[in-house]
């Protein structure tokens, strides 16, 4: 579903290049949560943004669907929704409003965008404050209503960046719950976040990314195997102390 | 150009629904025009009024003389022969208006216009409206006794005083209102409609490309099923028209409010408003039209290079101050003659051919074709510059590299 072949991303500046992914390779089935832990700087999220074609690699090939993200970027946008925590919402339009902007945009029926709206705001509790300007809103209302966005038109992969940053642990847990369903209805999922817990929990493989280079990738048992530790903190931190040490 | 119009609308949609950008963008300037021309029309009024019913005090060491003067000025007058202790501070303190001074106490006015070694010293207080006006009215008195003297000394060596009316003259002037007003709207409207299209890309314009890489809402945008080109036409037919749209209603309001002004706050328009004919606005619209394209593809550039909207007013700023120079120089007569080629320099041309719209007889179309013609070739170029660096990473995100 999804190829991830030896990508690699520098990011040149003035003065000194940074490279953000080295040679990362490894693929996602369809139907599966994937996992991509790692510290702050790692390279998750910019991995996660080649997938959705907001950034191109260097190097390497992503292919999502059997569409390459550079060649074929409309088709994979039409395929992918994309969430980031540091995406936001601000302005005077409604959430109601602003999922009918981006269904339209979308090119959805009238008809589609309105029941996506309706079972989206259901399932996500938005009901509230769905006729509310979005300027009011709390952080939690914000990131439910960029979830609806993501999904407003049905895409077959979802990409969180760090879903739950930021978030209440009762809104955390909602949008978790909904991830889970989502994977239930055959969606395909990939997450990226440094939280242990969200990646034990949630995901069916991981693949732990540091100073740009997959170390790891596996089942949550499988990784503890190969790094001989007993739960995913220290298999984790093994990995990154290594990495640091090298 | 579906999704083009649908980011479009949704922009326009965002702005009109904001209330209060809605009445600091659009409002309050057509609010500011017609207050700020009403009060200063009113004050001029007012204070013309005050000048005429004040009654001047004037200091003299010959009161007949200073009375002789004064009566031909034709003001309300009151003199004051007891010298103050300090006399220029009690000018300036406005206790005296003006002092007239006569060298020889003893002479009279006869002797002081027919000889060489008598004065009249006059000390005023220019920075002081009384005092100013005062030394203005004297002065016209005096000339009205010279001319009389001058008058009666012809008579005694019988020469006919009329010879100082001749040549008889008649002006008649051929300046239509529309002439008059136009020349007048002509020398301001160009300058006030560079500053408003502008004003309202500062505002509304960086709002959308630089401050929404500012707040992380462009990448929202982004991942979507729209084309790159479409979100960057969107957005620069939006500011295109916002601009458009306040520059239009601030000239309007700035021409109603001049008028008002200049008939003394009175009625809606009189003879200013013969400036404007069918045929010219629409004329007006076309260019400041394309002047808004200008302005906006600009703008949507400047604003997606940019990393925050202080660093695209900053860039902007240079462009801005040429603009308003161009805009000055519109003012004089002739400003913009002297500049080679400036009919062929994109957004300088629109404010030389509005212009040539107010002043000319017969309405320019060519000079209209032509601006038109090459500010929005160079607004499509730049608006496809744009696209391509919201296509490109390095210039989306400059915010995070």
């Amino acid at each position: 579903m999804i190829q991830f072949q030896r990508v690699n991303k520098v990011f040149a500046a003035r003065k000194k290049s940074v490279q953000a992914l080295k040679d990362v390779s490894f693929e996602v089935k369809k139907g599966e949560i994937f996992g991509l832990l790692g510290p702050n700087g790692a390279g998750k999220t910019t991995a996660l943004r080649i997938l959705s074609t907001l950034l191109v690699p260097t190097q390497g090939n992503v292919v999502v669907c059997g569409y390459d993200t550079q060649k074929e970027s409309q088709q994979v946008r039409k395929r992918v929704g994309f969430l980031s925590s540091d995406m936001s919402l601000t302005g005077n339009m409604t959430s109601r409003e602003t999922l009918r902007f981006f269904g339209e945009l979308n090119h959805l029926e009238k008809g589609t965008i309105e029941h996506q709206i309706a079972s989206l705001s259901q399932y996500l509790g938005m009901k509230d404050f769905l006729d509310r300007r979005m300027g009011t809103y709390s952080q939690g209302m914000k990131q439910k209503t960029l979830i609806a966005i993501a999904l407003i038109h049905s895409p077959d992969i979802i990409v969180f960046d760090e879903p739950t940053n930021g978030l209440d642990i009762l809104t955390a847990r909602t949008v978790l719950d909904y991830l889970k369903d989502l994977q239930s209805q055959g969606k395909t999922i990939i997450i990226s976040t440094h939280v242990m817990e969200v990646a034990r929990k949630m995901c069916d493989r991981i693949g732990i990314i540091d100073h740009g280079m997959l170390k790891i990738i596996g089942t949550l048992p499988e990784i503890l195997k190969k790094t001989e530790t007993d739960d995913l903190e220290d298999a984790f931190f093994s990995i990154v102390k290594e990495g640091d040490a090298a | 150009m579906k999704d083009t119009l649908l980011i479009f609308r949704k922009e326009f949609y965002q702005t009109f629904k904001d209330k209060r950008t809605v009445f600091s963008t659009f409002v309050l300037p057509v609010i500011l025009f017609l207050v700020i021309f009403q009060v200063i029309g009113s004050m001029q009024t007012q204070t013309e009024q005050r000048l005429q019913e004040t009654t001047f005090v004037i200091f003299t060491n010959q009161e007949t003389l200073a009375r002789e003067v004064l009566q031909q000025a034709g003001i309300l007058f009151q003199i004051v022969t007891d010298a103050p202790d300090d006399l220029d501070q009690s000018i300036r303190d406005r206790e005296i208006h003006l002092a007239m001074i006569f060298s020889d106490p003893t002479k009279t006015m006869d002797e002081y216009i027919r000889m060489d070694d008598l004065q009249i010293e006059f000390i005023s207080f220019s920075e002081q409206m009384e005092s100013s006006r005062a030394l203005n009215h004297v002065f016209y008195g005096i000339s009205q006794l010279r001319n009389q003297e001058i008058r009666s000394i012809m008579e005694s060596l019988g020469v006919n005083p009329e010879v100082l009316n001749r040549p008889y003259t008649h002006t008649t002037n051929i300046a239509t209102e529309r002439e008059q007003a136009g020349n007048f709207l002509g020398m301001m409207l160009p300058y006030m409609l560079v500053i408003y299209l502008f004003a309202g890309s500062f505002s509304l314009g960086f709002d959308t490309t630089a401050g929404e890489k500012e707040r992380q809402t462009l990448t929202i945008l982004l991942v979507n099923q729209v084309s790159r080109t479409a979100i960057a036409w969107g957005k620069i037919l939006y500011m295109m028209l916002a601009n458009l749209l306040m520059a239009l209603i601030s000239s309007v309001a700035f021409s109603i409010g001049f008028s008002r002004m200049m008939s003394g706050g009175s009625d809606m328009g009189g003879d200013f408003m013969a400036a404007f004919s069918v045929d010219l606005i629409a004329m007006l619209i076309i260019t400041v039209l394309s002047m808004s394209v200008i302005v906006a593809s600009i703008i949507a550039a400047i604003g997606i290079f940019a990393k925050t909207v202080k660093e695209a007013t900053a860039y902007t700023m240079p462009l801005y101050i040429v603009a308003i120079i161009f805009g000055i120089m519109s003012m004089q007569p002739g400003g913009l003659e002297n500049i080679p080629f400036i009919g062929f320099i994109p957004l300088m041309n629109g404010i030389d051919t509005l212009k040539a719209l107010f002043t000319s007889n017969v309405i320019p179309y060519q000079q209209i074709l032509q601006t038109v013609l090459i500010n929005v070739g160079v607004a499509v170029f730049l608006a496809w510059v744009t696209s391509r660096m919201f296509s490109n990473e390095k210039f989306v995100f400059r915010t995070e590299n």
